[in-house]
């Protein structure tokens, strides 16, 4: 006998792959999240926040007066879905930077899988991108109170 | 170099096949490899003859607990020599393309990276609750250092934390914004009138 067979095949390998249920329940959180964004892109297509009792305000600026670093978001995202990009800029500059970063960070983590999600990954969890949105942030929270902007 | 038997990525035993040329079939040190003479399938990083291919991925613990369980001692990999090493070994340049290994995918026995809500942090930065997405954001930072230094189980704590501030500051955010609706729309709060606040 020149070569012993392999021994029996060890059951499949669970280490990589996510349960049934998992997987399932996974599925269902994005399904809620996604339909909640579109949820809230529509509204603020349809309604003016500076009209509609139905657009939350600002608890910090209700409550100390001074802006917060995301001030402006939805009339700035209002005015971008009517194709106002001037007045969405003026709105909320740090928006700009945050949501393209946002985004980037919905694909690598949400969209992209395998070579390209490791890739994309290095860049949007890399300690200094985070550390940046952090550092920008609060610079920007001081600024645009400073300048009124 | 002995032969071996290999499973693909299908789990179907294939092989067998001289060791060397096992990296350009895909095998990695987690894929499970069968010689004569072995005891029962084994993980290829595992096999003293066959670790120097596999140089830059130290040895999987055989048995990989399943994906979230942050307090696993049995991750230990006690000392990864063969992952320090500056491994002259390298001298396959035919098929061993160092790119396979991917340098910068730390150690692919580990344990899978721990999803950290960055974007669930970020939202909560823009949109709500301030600080809480800051904090989150903090451990985040902390999350690929530690995993890189291959201290799993501090990164899977750090990540944890990242994403219980990510979720408190969503659910937070929630809150606060049914409270707002529930005051402006039933209870006709005018204190919330378009005007007076800023959003």
């Amino acid at each position: 006998m020149k070569r012993a067979s392999a021994p029996p095949l060890p059951p499949p390998n669970q280490t990589e792959g996510e349960g049934v249920v998992a997987k399932k329940n996974r599925r269902l959180r994005y399904g809620i999240v996604i339909a909640v964004g579109v949820a809230v892109v529509v509204f603020l297509f349809f309604t003016n926040p500076l009209e509609s009792q139905l657009a939350p305000k600002c608890f910090w600026k209700l409550a100390t007066g001074t802006d917060c670093p995301g001030c402006g978001f939805q009339r700035a995202l209002h005015a971008f879905l009517h194709g106002n990009f001037a007045d969405a800029a003026r709105y909320n500059f740090f928006l700009i930077l945050a949501l393209p970063y946002l985004f980037a960070v919905i694909l690598s983590d949400l969209v992209f899988r395998g070579e390209r999600r490791e890739r994309w990954q290095r860049f949007t969890h890399s300690r200094y991108t985070l550390w940046a949105y952090i550092i920008i942030y609060c610079v920007w929270w001081v600024v645009r109170n400073i300048l009124g902007i | 170099m002995n032969s071996y038997y290999y499973l693909d990525a299908a789990n179907q035993q294939q092989g067998p096949l001289d060791g060397n040329l096992l990296p350009s079939k895909g095998v990695t040190a987690q894929t499970l490899v069968w010689a004569n003479g072995m005891a029962e399938w084994t993980a290829a990083g595992q096999v003293a003859e066959l670790q120097p291919l596999f140089a830059a991925q130290p040895a999987a613990a055989p048995a990989q607990p399943a994906y979230q369980q942050p307090a696993q001692p049995a991750y230990q990999q006690p000392a990864q020599p063969a992952y320090q090493q500056p491994q002259p070994a390298y001298q396959q340049p035919a098929y061993q393309q160092p790119a396979y290994q991917q340098p910068a995918q730390p150690a692919a026995g580990a344990p899978a990276k721990p999803d950290n809500y960055l974007v669930w942090a970020i939202l909560t930065t823009i949109c709500c609750c301030l600080i809480t997405g800051i904090v989150s954001i903090v451990y985040s930072t902390k999350v690929d250092g530690l995993y890189a230094a291959g201290q799993y189980a501090e990164a899977q704590a750090a990540a944890k934390s990242a994403k219980t501030w990510a979720i408190v500051g969503a659910i937070l955010g929630g809150i606060v914004y049914l409270i707002y609706v529930i005051y402006v729309l039933l209870l006709g709060g005018a204190l919330f009138a378009a005007g007076s606040g800023s959003w």
